[in-house]
């Protein structure tokens, strides 16, 4: 035992690094959740500080904001997998249906892009296209196609803000989600296609018994992940996104933990909703997982 | 084989979708390079799509003229440079360990990186951490937090995994211990992988507006994002304005707006990027490849 430690000797040394750095980075913080069920006391440090059971739990489920923040997170949440979810499949069965490949390879290299910005480059450029001011592009043209009579204040209206998050964020995603389906796609058997042919299938059918089963296992493990991040509905894309007029309908969860924690630095209350946040989110990812086994389906864990 | 009239029409129909989503990505794209370029006060009177019509430099050299987005420069740079460097080292060293199947301990190691994909304490806890460990409010903060990421950890080992073990086995024979192994045979063998996974963390660092948002109020240790986000939210396109014109003639500034000023400030951003983009989408699209056959 000790002579295979230090036959090993390096090999531990270079992982060692690693383990100290996720203990505190990691695990030190998962620590630090205690201070939900605490008063907690800057001074006297999270094991000193007094306890008080689920206190800001109940704060936070009381909160007048409570329902407004729950029903903004999940709907955000629920229209991006409905919607979301879908669009780089659709994508990715619209690209393996063209044979040009220069033309395929030239409309996946622009489809990436918006994924190598950040969120706050892809607000900067979505206000521009929705701007109220002369020349904003989205009115213009509604305008000129005549489905609008007169400007739209996109992001002053909060009955838009959820449309212009989730089409923004297919915008973003689109291209780099249709990557993982396009592999596999390549690895589905060309002679079942062949097969099919002779059996007198069309293309409909093709894709319906071919294409679509052989994805199928990818669409499950990527709609597992998608359904533990319910909770999230993508903190950076709204917190540079949302402004004064439409907060009704964009404070979520994380934006709420952000503005409580760090800028009103109410500690203990901020990390309770975050961790009902994660509860939820964990509890969220198992269940589907479960469910998706019990269709006899390979889960993530 | 005969082609139908139906899927005549459907490939006229596909074609003219993906025509319609490139050109609704590149579009918007172009469209701030060509107001960043263009009069401000000019570009208030809107018309302008495809090319500048009052064609100036002077929002870039409002915004290049004060010290607050070079200083941003700057920070970024740095982060991104020494943030990639050390993120790399200790990722590949820590999955080259893991990739050793022989290794006592091993997978209590694995599970324990693995839980943390899962559950983790959250923003507060992180944030009080940093305060505790002095990292608030130093450059430090950008960097040593991001240290680690599993799932890049995850595509190192694949990849290490897949090398062919006789290479190593040869030179252990010969006498050679893991330290030279993987520096002399390891490590030159998988320059693949270290592009892959060099051009993520360094894109992350880029990019990353947060750190610089929640962690940091000094004012010379702002990101570019993060100044990118103040001007995008016109907190900070008055004051640019003001300092840019203050080194500046007059004559130069006069026609500068706040939204010019965001234009070439979102150029400014988005440009390393771009220059880039040829190479990271080659090698990003490998990395999710590698990923995807183990993930």
């Amino acid at each position: 035992m000790r002579r295979d430690v230090w036959n090993n000797r390096y090999l531990y040394l270079f992982i060692l690094p690693g383990v100290i750095w996720f203990l505190v980075f990691c695990y030190q913080p998962m620590y630090g959740l205690l201070i939900a069920f605490k008063d907690y006391d800057i001074v006297a440090g999270v094991l000193d500080s007094p306890w008080v059971g689920l206190k800001y739990f109940e704060n936070f489920f009381r909160d007048y904001h409570f329902k407004n923040i729950m029903v903004n997170t999940v709907a955000i949440s629920l229209l991006k997998l409905i919607i979301g979810f879908p669009a780089p499949i659709l994508l990715a069965l619209l690209l393996n249906e063209i044979r040009a490949r220069t033309f395929k390879r030239i409309v996946q290299t622009v489809s990436y892009l918006p994924f190598f910005v950040s969120w706050v480059v892809v607000a900067g450029i979505w206000y521009e296209l929705l701007t109220f001011d002369q020349g904003g592009i989205v009115n213009t043209f509604l305008m000129s196609v005549g489905l609008i009579k007169e400007p739209v204040f996109w992001f002053g209206n909060e009955n838009y803000f959820w449309w212009i998050v989730v089409v923004s964020d297919i915008w973003k995603g689109i291209g780099w989600g249709a990557i993982i389906y396009l592999a596999a796609l390549s690895g589905i058997d060309e002679e079942l296609y062949e097969a099919s042919v002779m059996d007198g299938a069309n293309r409909w059918k093709q894709t319906w018994h071919i294409t679509l089963p052989g994805i199928r296992s990818t669409i499950i493990i990527l709609f597992i992940f998608s359904a533990g991040n319910i909770m999230n509905a993508g903190f950076d894309q709204i917190y540079v996104m949302q402004n004064p007029t439409v907060m009704g309908r964009a404070e979520i969860i994380d934006t709420y933990v952000m503005t409580t924690g760090i800028f009103q630095a109410n500690y203990s209350i901020a990390t309770a909703v975050g961790l009902f946040k994660s509860i939820i989110g964990l509890g969220l990812l198992l269940m589907t997982n479960a469910l998706v086994k019990l269709f006899g389906e390979d889960g993530i864990l | 084989m005969r082609i139908s009239r139906g899927q005549k029409l459907f490939a006229l129909i596909n074609y003219g979708l993906l025509i319609a989503l490139s050109i609704s990505i590149l579009f918007p794209f172009w469209r701030i390079a060509v107001l960043s370029l263009n009069d401000g006060l000019d570009a208030l009177r809107g018309g302008i799509y495809w090319w500048p019509r009052k064609f100036t430099l002077s929002n870039y050299s409002v915004i290049f003229a004060q010290s607050q987005i070079t200083e941003a420069y700057k920070v970024t740079i740095i982060r991104t440079v020494i943030g990639t460097f050390l993120s790399v080292f200790f990722m590949s060293l820590m999955a080259y360990g893991l990739s050793k199947k022989h290794l006592r301990g091993r997978q209590v190691v694995n599970v324990m990186i693995l839980i943390t994909m899962f559950f983790g304490g959250g923003l507060i806890p992180l944030y009080l951490l940093l305060k505790d460990l002095h990292l608030l409010n130093s450059i430090w903060v950008y960097i040593v937090p991001s240290i680690y990421s599993v799932w890049n950890i995850i595509l190192f080992r694949t990849f290490f995994q897949m090398l062919p073990a006789a290479l190593e086995e040869s030179a252990k024979i010969d006498g050679a211990n893991d330290l030279t192994v993987y520096f002399r045979i390891v490590a030159p063998l998988s320059l693949p992988i270290f592009a892959t996974i060099s051009l993520f963390v360094a894109v992350g660092h880029w990019n990353d507006w947060f750190s610089g948002t929640v962690f940091v109020q000094s004012k010379d240790l702002i990101p570019l994002q993060t100044l990118l986000m103040n001007v995008i939210r016109e907190n900070d396109s008055a004051s640019m304005i003001a300092g840019g014109a203050a080194n500046l003639t007059s004559e130069r500034v006069r026609n500068v707006t706040s939204s010019s000023v965001k234009m070439a400030t979102l150029v400014a951003t988005i440009l390393p990027v771009v220059c880039l983009y040829p190479f990271l989408q080659k090698y990003f699209v490998k990395g999710v490849m590698v990923g995807s056959i183990k993930g």
